[in-house]
């Protein structure tokens, strides 16, 4: 019992305990929810759902207070990188972004904000990719910024080319983007934007081709990438794929020239 | 998708036109009982059972399913394109295809 209260009492004072604390509860919170939301009936669903936007709420409140009640120690750059990345775009995620890089300029932990706002689609997504690309951000921060940034264009680029081409697509693009960022894909050339992020790519593959991301080197990716862009692009004449079908068979995409091909690259997931 | 890409099948059944999968599955042999379940009758390029696989890497393909719509000359003409895009992109190949212009051989 004392051990148990003693704990307690531990976790209270140790901020960093805490914070660990509220993450792993919205964590539970989130499978339980997750979890159990198929199962539910229809007419319970959406105070499930509402009961998990307040509880997501509470845990992101009490996050932000514990980093403004220790603003200089390292929980408050934790907790507030926490929130930005895992909560996306709302106001306190702005105000938690503009405390963390006012306060830890130079944190490490900054890049893992960029790969969380990849397919936001706003116009602010743009300028905070920027302000992380710029001194005084570490390399790590800087290169993921940059590569985030890059993947982000991409997508406007192929949404913009959606917008021309009009039809079906180009409605649903309209109906849902919000004005400035429709605005921003109205004025932006297809191919001048491609062309730019090439040189982007190029210069994250030079620069940042050592930073480590939860999904390989930058290099690594930023040279796939630059591969798609200059070679699996709409016109370019598809590589040859060689290999084996699920019987064990071999055969080659080439086999299929003078027919329409759908590739489709699928899991039974 | 798969319904879709079975009413695909159907549709594309004498025309000049296959679909061809990447599979990024760990077990081929398991998959076959899937593939007699859901009557998938596409052929696959086992992709060494991962989402790592060489051919996907080699296509950057990060999500899953990813579509590319190819011409009679292999070139790519469409890309992630959807549902009732998806039909429209093959109409059009198939209306190039059939009248000879570029693409049909």
């Amino acid at each position: 019992m004392l051990s148990i209260a003693c704990l307690l009492f531990a976790c209270l004072q140790d901020p960093a305990a805490e914070l660990a604390s509220i993450r792993k509860q919205l964590s539970e919170a989130q499978d339980a929810f997750y979890g159990s939301l198929g199962k539910l009936p229809e007419a319970e669903r959406e105070k499930a759902t509402s009961a998990w936007s307040k509880q997501q709420d509470e845990s992101y409140a009490k996050a932000e207070a514990l980093a403004a009640a220790h603003p200089k120690d390292e929980v408050a750059c934790e907790a507030l990188v926490w929130i930005v990345s895992s909560l996306g775009p709302s106001e306190r995620s702005t105000r938690c972004f503009e405390r963390v890089l006012a306060d830890f300029p130079a944190s490490d932990r900054l890049a893992e904000i960029p790969p969380a706002y990849v397919y936001v689609e706003q116009v602010f997504v743009g300028e905070w990719f920027a302000r992380l690309a710029q001194e005084p951000r570490p390399a790590k921060v800087r290169g993921t910024a940059l590569f985030a940034s890059a993947q982000h264009r991409l997508r406007a680029v192929g949404s913009a080319r959606r917008l021309r081409e009009g039809g079906e697509a180009a409605e649903r693009i309209r109906k849902f983007a919000d004005k400035a960022w429709l605005a921003q894909l109205e004025a932006l050339d297809p191919e001048l934007e491609t062309q730019a992020v090439d040189a982007l790519l190029a210069r994250v593959e030079k620069e940042f081709g050592e930073v480590d991301s939860s999904r390989g080197k930058l290099g690594t990716r930023a040279k796939a990438a630059l591969h798609e862009l200059r070679n699996l692009a709409i016109g370019k004449i598809a590589p040859e794929i060689a290999g084996k079908d699920l019987e064990g068979v071999a055969f080659k995409l080439s086999e299929y020239r003078g027919k329409g091909v759908l590739l489709d690259f699928w899991g039974n997931w | 998708m798969y319904p879709h890409e079975r009413s695909l099948v159907e549709k594309l059944k004498n025309e000049p036109f296959a679909i061809v999968g990447i599979n990024s599955d760990s077990d081929a042999v398991a998959l076959r009982e899937v593939l007699k379940q859901e009557n998938i009758t596409w052929r696959s390029f086992f992709d060494g059972g991962s989402t790592h696989g060489p051919i996907a890497t080699e296509w950057n393909v990060s999500g899953w399913p990813t579509i590319y719509v190819l011409d009679g000359e292999g070139r790519i003409r469409f890309k992630n394109v959807r549902g009732p895009q998806l039909e429209q992109a093959i109409d059009a190949l198939l209306a190039e295809l059939k009248s000879g212009k570029p693409g049909a051989k």
